[in-house]
């Protein structure tokens, strides 16, 4: 396998040039160059402290990169990208008072592409209550909820950090059939997780991140050609 | 904007409720004690109710600057800036929140003020006395007339505001730039406060080197005439430090 090039087709949705960020003595993202296409679903893959959520963090803007340039749909990153962006972070975000209810008014404040119908939808498959404040939730219900949030947006770039971390073996099907049933054209997913025998199957891409550095990049029927490996032997290759 | 103050304004509403439920069992302490007609604890109730008032001051300024740290600390920050919100969109929905709630403790503190003034007034069986009556006597002790009265209390406020102003988006600049120094260390605290501090003995200094506009100011509108270019400054750090704020959240911090 070798490093991908970054090649410049207009249909590039999300573009990466030489992007760099350093934490003290941590290297979250070297010289990362990489272009994503829309129609596609991109699992995310690398092990813990890899630079997955820095990644998609510095493409969301809560994290800045020291250089380099994050276009998306051919415009530097802005306030305004945001209206196109989901992104589901591992951390558990909501404010303590908020019930399923009240974070429903405040997707559907502040972006239009909420659907607050399919909201509830959401919560109804997943048996969440819409009374009760997040700061009485299991781990396990903030993570449903996470992802119901982020799916009932229909944004150009969608990204899930995690999104089957504290989800249990039988709700994680469901989930993973969820999150491919939300793909389409037009849209760019991304979604990172350790799971990577169930990410294979939902998704169309594999991104290899190694202490910052993407080592490995492209289709995973491109990979799979190329080295006659599975994406979890891949993965056992790169990082053991 | 007026969308991030209304959640602005929902997510801090619980410790402005506790601060006013201490503020009704203060108030409920005096009124029993009135009706108690017990003169030494109603000196002290009115001692700690004129405390109360000063502290509020603090109290608001805390709640303020808690407010934004705490929200950097537990990363419920996501839900604002993954908004479609500007940074100095975000910052000014936060301070014009911190004006709102000073501007409502002020008026409940004046209305409970006014209140306890007439019933200890009427202590003294000085029933006859109306609110024109104090305000005569008043216009009367500073010689001066209600429109310029009205002036005055208009310029004081917006004085006032400015500066409680000032110390906020200074405590703000202090928790930023301590995020961004050291981002996820716990000593980023003492960090904030010790640039907080520096900050306020920096800014004292400076204002003591600007010249006064009038050396001895007989009434409270010479007074602020005097201080306009401590006024000025003010407005000009205020600017400075909310874009300062801005700068670091857009280009430096990582949340």
């Amino acid at each position: 396998m070798t490093k991908p090039d970054v090649f410049q087709k207009e249909e590039h949705m999300l573009v990466l040039q030489n992007v760099n960020k350093h934490y003290s003595s941590i290297t979250a993202a070297s010289n990362q160059n990489i272009s994503l296409e829309a129609g596609n679903v991109y699992a995310l893959l690398g092990p813990n402290g890899s630079g997955k959520s820095t990644f998609m963090k510095m493409i969301t803007g809560l994290v800045k990169p020291d250089s380099g340039t994050i276009l998306y749909k051919g415009q530097p990153l802005s306030s305004q990208s945001k209206l196109d962006i989901s992104y589901m972070p591992t951390e558990s975000y909501f404010y303590s008072y908020m019930t399923a209810k009240d974070i429903c008014k405040y997707f559907s404040d502040f972006f239009p592409d909420f659907n607050p119908n399919k909201f509830y939808a959401f919560l109804n498959d997943m048996e969440l209550p819409d009374n009760l404040k997040a700061y009485k939730m299991s781990t396990g219900m903030l993570a449903k909820l996470k992802i119901a949030v982020s799916l009932s947006r229909s944004s150009g770039l969608m990204m899930l950090d995690e999104p089957l971390n504290g989800i249990d073996i039988i709700s994680r099907e469901r989930m993973t059939a969820t999150i491919a049933a939300n793909s389409g054209p037009g849209r760019i997913m991304i979604v990172s997780s350790h799971l990577v025998d169930e990410l294979e199957t939902v998704s169309t891409h594999a991104i290899f991140i190694k202490q910052g550095s993407i080592v490995a990049a492209g289709s995973i029927e491109e990979l799979r050609n190329q080295t006659g490996l599975g994406l979890v032997d891949i993965y056992k290759r790169i990082y053991a | 904007m007026l969308k991030l103050l209304k959640y602005e304004i929902r997510k801090n509403i619980a410790p402005l409720m506790l601060f006013f439920l201490a503020l009704a069992l203060l108030e409920g302490y005096f009124l029993i004690c009135y009706s108690n007609r017990d003169y030494e604890a109603i000196d002290l109730a009115i001692v700690l109710l004129v405390f109360a008032t000063f502290l509020s001051f603090f109290i608001v300024f805390a709640l303020a600057i808690s407010s934004y740290s705490r929200e950097l600390k537990n990363k419920t920050i996501y839900l604002i800036f993954m908004t479609p919100n500007s940074t100095i969109s975000i910052i000014l929905s936060k301070l014009i929140h911190a004006i709102l709630t000073a501007f409502v403790v002020a008026c409940v503190f004046a209305i409970i003020g006014i209140w306890d003034i007439n019933l200890y007034i009427d202590l003294f069986d000085a029933g006859q006395i109306s609110a024109k009556d104090v305000l005569d006597v008043v216009l009367a002790s500073f010689n001066t007339s209600i429109s310029s009265l009205i002036l005055t209390t208009i310029f004081t406020v917006i004085s006032v505001v400015i500066v409680f102003l000032t110390y906020v988006v200074m405590g703000y600049l202090s928790i930023t730039i301590s995020a961004t120094l050291l981002s996820n260390s716990k000593a980023k605290g003492l960090l904030s406060l010790t640039i907080f501090i520096v900050f306020v003995i920096v800014y004292a200094l400076i204002v003591n080197m600007l010249p006064k506009l009038s050396t001895y100011p007989e009434t409270v509108l010479e007074y602020l005439y005097s201080i306009l270019p401590q006024i000025i400054l003010s407005v000009i750090s205020i600017i400075l430090m909310i874009w300062g704020t801005s700068y670091l959240l857009d280009k430096k911090i990582s949340l």
